[in-house]
């Protein structure tokens, strides 16, 4: 025998769409989206896939020791489509990237911004602003920035 | 093919001069690369399976998508950020999403019933038998037989499950470059009543890419 639970989801136009920038799953869910934590060490591998991307730092701590960061980036085909200057970003390199940590994991996070050593500023503005862009036949521009 | 805005009545000429079925030159409309424009969805009703369901699910354990695979039609579909493509032909339909390479075939044939449908997604069959028919200029799919999925794996609604016996109705009605996609859900293990999920999508000039989803990169947590 079915019983009725009181429980009823609303969700309004617009729901899907506002959880941009991730495709696959809940970034809310996994990362802390009100905080932001700036890493900068030296990149040690760039993963270009699905359903995501990922970088590989390994960051130097006050008291000498290495951590080494996992960081989570939007799909390859987010990336690429939306033209993210993916070439700039190269394995050895010395970078900052501004994340939203993990809820549960060390040094672990997703990418927000990555600014190189010579100061360029690498960043996917999302799907909301990629599909605006569309729309308007204009170029994508980030709506705000993150730091 | 792409078609260009408020091209209807040139594509249904251009049908005809091709030698292309008239019926099938009215329904092009639907033929084309869409990208999400919105996501409602109205309330549904749990029973009490489906609320134990809900408070058992742990994304980072139980989502679908961390062994490549798609949770469910609705999942896919409702997916913002890939692109998707259908193609009409006179006795099928092809629909092609980005997401986990998701490519759907799905007969035109409004005498089959869904029980003797083919799986629609070779590489999925989770994703159950499906068979479409045109109720006038809208396109209705039929799917069963389907696995154990959840609906949602995002947002509020993350974890609502489906069983074995959801049936899902697709309904596709484009109007020039828009198109609006409901979907019926009737379920009555996790659902007390059917409910409905709606999206509105827009003409795109995109390429559905293939995903090629990678094990390691799906779930990278236990090789922390």
């Amino acid at each position: 025998m079915l019983r009725p639970a009181d429980r009823i989801f609303i969700v309004g136009a617009l729901g899907l769409a506002a959880q941009s920038g991730v495709a696959h799953h809940s970034v809310s869910g996994n990362f802390d989206r009100d905080a932001r934590h700036d890493i900068t060490g030296t990149l040690t591998a760039f993963h270009l896939r699905n359903p995501h991307s990922h970088l590989e730092l390994d960051v130097v701590e006050d008291d000498g020791t290495v951590s080494h960061w996992l960081v989570e980036w939007g799909t390859r085909n987010d990336l690429i489509r939306r033209g993210v200057d993916l070439d700039s970003v190269r394995v050895g390199d010395e970078l900052t990237i501004t994340l939203i940590p993990s809820r549960r994991l060390e040094h672990v996070g997703y990418a927000r911004v990555l600014t190189l050593a010579d100061g360029t500023v690498v960043r996917d503005c999302g799907f909301a602003a990629f599909r605006e862009a569309l729309l308007a036949g204009t170029e994508v521009e980030c709506e705000e920035p993150d730091r | 093919m792409k078609t260009l805005p408020g091209s209807r009545t040139g594509l249904f000429v251009a049908g005809l001069m091709l030698g292309v079925p008239a019926a099938l030159a009215e329904r092009a409309d639907l033929a084309g690369t869409w990208l999400q424009l919105s996501a409602g969805r109205p309330s549904a009703t749990l029973t009490h399976a489906a609320e134990q369901a809900v408070a058992e699910y742990v994304p980072l354990r139980d989502d679908p998508d961390l062994r490549c695979l798609p949770p469910s039609l609705t999942n896919v579909i409702g997916i913002p950020d890939p692109p998707w493509e259908i193609r009409l032909h006179e006795d099928r339909v092809e629909i092609d999403f980005e997401y986990m390479d998701v490519r759907r075939r799905v007969p035109l044939d409004p005498e089959l019933a869904v029980e003797d449908a083919p799986f629609t997604v070779r590489d999925h069959p989770h994703l159950g038998r499906s068979v479409g028919r045109f109720e006038g200029e809208v396109l209705v799919i039929d799917t069963g037989d389907v696995g154990r999925g959840y609906v949602d794996t995002r947002g509020p609604a993350e974890g609502f499950p489906q069983s074995t016996g959801m049936r899902y109705e697709e309904r596709y009605r484009a109007d020039g470059d828009r198109l609006y996609v409901e979907i019926i859900h009737t379920d009555p293990v996790y659902y007390v009543e059917p409910f409905s999920m709606s999206f509105e999508f827009f003409r795109v000039d995109l390429e559905v890419l293939e995903f090629d989803c990678q094990m390691d990169a799906a779930n990278y947590d236990e090789r922390l």
